[in-house]
């Protein structure tokens, strides 16, 4: 693609004056100056510091004081902010277009550069967001080859894209000793490579290394307070939140976050208020959610009277970080993803997590174009039905409405919850 | 004595160590997918057939895509004998090691399954499709066919009967599939094998050495055409479209894309859309 066919591109797009006011690092500024004057209902704190961090992220990647790079979800973040860059991820600022419900214009724009309307539409809705210039420009882009292929092609078309620096590190299939060391070394070398992009400084490494850990001390103790019934946090919830964990481990505003979090959930079980006062079934979602707005989480939780205690994404697998073997620890953090490695992984922590959460249920959302995670619907079917667990496989997509069909979805949901009673 | 089989489901699998290990590799061509509701709908149906099959043969695969990955799993699930290779996208010193170390475990896996020895020679490497001749004769019109794995051998006998011919198929399942091995006498014998296989022509998957390797095709060939001919919903597949369309654009040559499933035949629409890209040449 050249510089003429994308300008095309954004004039076609009627909002792109508007979205040009997403490229400037003032009007997040402005925002989160009204954020310090806003009042939530409930969990006041955490609710803050969530969109603060949004917002502080999206000011830093906008403002050009430092390196910005590009990445995708399950890269550890604090890679990049060990190495002095700021960590930009294309698929949650996907999530971000279509729960503002510009997703669309985002997918038409990326359908009109010849990007097939058959691909994961995270990835589809972020190369619209980069045909539109919308998104801060990326110094470089770092890919980890774990998780999917679609975000590895994505990543690779972009930097083609804003003709930049592309590292793709590849992630050993199985998790031993020999692929921890074989991963430690590819980190070791890459940080070196990338010495003339970012300001990276070992002093960073033990600050941000104990940041995440501090982060998962919060993290784990959250998820604990989960397994209170009843459940003191809603999934709709819980599922945007997760895009902290993804973007902002290694900073001490994430720290905060999770600590004002723990606070507010530990506030709700020792007053025995839980996040809804009707909570007939507990359930454990799989996969992400839909991100636009649309009533699937609300009919389940709200109107129907349940609630997803917890989700898969959701869950600490990895250890703590030791900055004396900072790439071994990282490495072994990468490995211990339970989306990559022999399906087998992915299933034990599913039977782990509906046990220790008391699920009645599991529903599996199927995001359209993720082939990771639906090709393995078939096996956990089978492994849940062994153990006796009731498992509903929900089609529909987390970026783009056009792929949600509302009346089925609310059916099959429907059937499957009277069915638990 | 019957051939014993070991079916491989990507075209990076070194053939020479399943030779050398008293089987025969064959290229997992199953036939057209049934509904077994173990993959969705929206899934490679290549994948679907893989899935599908089931049998006593062997069957390595690589992690050459999510849909294959899922595949493995979904086979090993049933306790069928399946071996997953994981296969780099570069091709870097530390790439060749760690692809090396794969093949030794991948070999050592074939020795446990047969009983047999672990080996110290490799033979020859032996093709396992044939290559076409990438002269096309003087009254047909010269085109490639680019994709992934080719969703149905049809469109050869299409192309030759609309007086076109195919100077390149690269596919994982044709032209693509063959490496030249070298051995030296210095190195160990997974690693020149590991070093050729990520050396061979690359496929959609790879990093960084797919754009030169088709824009080379392209100039070096000659082709007044391009169709890129590809399974629906294969993710590396898609991804190819703007690329190819890009430098299609950039050298000013017709390019075509089609979307198929895996053994669907040859529909009436692909006739039509054939006949009226080769008159544009």
């Amino acid at each position: 693609m050249n510089p003429k066919e994308y300008k095309k591109y954004i004039e076609k797009s009627s909002p792109a004056k508007i979205y040009k006011l997403l490229s400037s690092p003032y009007s997040y500024f402005i925002l989160e100056l009204l954020i310090m004057l806003w009042l939530p209902g409930k969990f006041k704190k955490s609710n803050k510091s969530f969109y603060r961090n949004g917002l502080m992220l999206l000011r830093q990647a906008c403002h050009t004081t430092r390196p910005v790079v590009w990445t995708n979800v399950y890269t550890p973040s604090e890679l990049i902010w060990s190495m002095g860059g700021v960590p930009f991820m294309p698929e949650v600022a996907a999530a971000i277009a279509a729960n503002l419900g510009w997703g669309t214009d985002f997918l038409k724009a990326a359908e009109g550069a010849w990007y097939s309307a058959d691909l994961c539409s995270f990835h589809r809705c972020a190369l619209g967001m980069a045909v539109n210039q919308v998104l801060p420009r990326p110094d470089l882009i770092i890919a980890t080859s774990h998780l999917c292929d679609g975000a590895v092609k994505f990543l690779e078309m972009s930097s083609r894209m804003f003709n930049c620096p592309y590292f793709l590190v590849h992630i050993p299939y199985n998790n031993d000793q020999q692929s921890t060391a074989w991963l430690a070394g590819e980190l070791s070398s890459l940080a070196k490579e990338l010495n003339y992009l970012l300001p990276s400084s070992a002093r960073d490494i033990s600050l941000v290394a104990a940041r995440v850990n501090a982060a998962r001390e919060q993290m784990v103790a959250v998820n604990e307070l989960r397994k209170n019934n009843p459940s003191p946090w809603q999934g709709d919830e819980s599922l945007t939140r997760i895009v902290i964990f993804f973007n902002m481990l290694g900073t001490p505003d994430a720290v905060k976050y999770y600590y004002l979090l723990r606070k507010d959930l530990s506030e709700r079980v020792k007053k025995r208020c839980p996040a809804s006062p009707v909570q007939k079934k507990r359930l454990l979602w799989l996969h992400f959610k839909p991100f636009y707005s649309n009533p699937l989480l609300k009919k389940i939780e709200q109107d129907l009277g349940n609630v997803i205690a917890f989700e898969e994404v959701s869950a600490v697998t990895w250890g703590k970080l030791s900055p004396e073997d900072w790439w071994g620890s990282v490495a072994a953090k990468i490995l211990s993803n339970p989306f990559w490695g022999p399906g087998e992984k992915r299933v034990e922590l599913v039977l782990k997590l509906a046990r220790e959460y008391s699920c009645d249920g599991v529903i599996h959302f199927s995001h359209w174009g993720c082939r990771q995670s639906t090709g393995m619907v078939g096996v956990l079917r089978d492994a849940l039905n062994q153990e006796g667990i009731p498992f509903l496989n929900l089609e529909g997509d987390c970026i783009d409405s056009r792929n949600f069909m509302e009346g089925q979805s609310m059916t099959r949901v429907e059937s499957f919850l009277e069915m638990l009673d | 004595m019957d051939k014993l089989y070991v079916d491989i489901a990507c075209s990076y699998v070194p053939k020479e160590i399943i030779h050398h290990m008293g089987y025969t590799p064959r290229r997992l061509l199953s036939p057209e997918p049934r509904e077994t509701g173990l993959l969705p709908r929206n899934y490679c149906s290549y994948a679907r057939a893989c899935v599908y099959t089931t049998g006593s043969v062997p069957v390595v695969f690589t992690t050459c895509c999510d849909a294959m990955r899922r595949c493995y799993d979904i086979r090993r699930s049933r306790g069928e004998a399946v071996f997953l290779l994981d296969l780099p996208r570069q091709i870097s010193e530390a790439h060749v090691q760690y692809y090396g170390s794969e093949l030794r475990r991948f070999a050592k896996w074939l020795a446990d399954l047969s009983d047999r020895a672990f080996f110290k020679k490799i033979s020859s490497g032996q093709p396992l499709l044939k290559t076409q001749k990438e002269v096309a004769p003087a009254h047909k019109k010269p085109i490639i066919l680019s994709g992934a794995v080719l969703p149905d051998e049809g469109i050869l006998q299409l192309i030759d009967k609309y007086e076109a011919a195919a100077i390149k198929v690269d596919f994982c399942t044709e032209q693509r599939s063959n490496a030249e091995v070298k051995y030296s006498e210095k190195e160990d014998k997974f690693l020149s094998l590991a070093r050729a296989y990520l050396s061979k022509p690359p496929c959609p998957r790879m990093t960084g050495r797919r754009f030169p390797y088709i824009r080379e095709l392209a100039v070096q060939t000659g082709a007044r055409g391009v169709i890129l001919y590809t399974i629906k919903f294969c993710d590396h597949g898609l991804y190819e479209i703007p690329l190819w369309r890009h430098l299609c654009f950039s050298l000013n040559i017709p390019f075509l894309h089609l979307e198929g499933e895996y053994r669907s035949g040859m529909p009436a629409q692909f006739h039509t859309r054939i006949q009226a890209f080769l008159e544009t040449i």
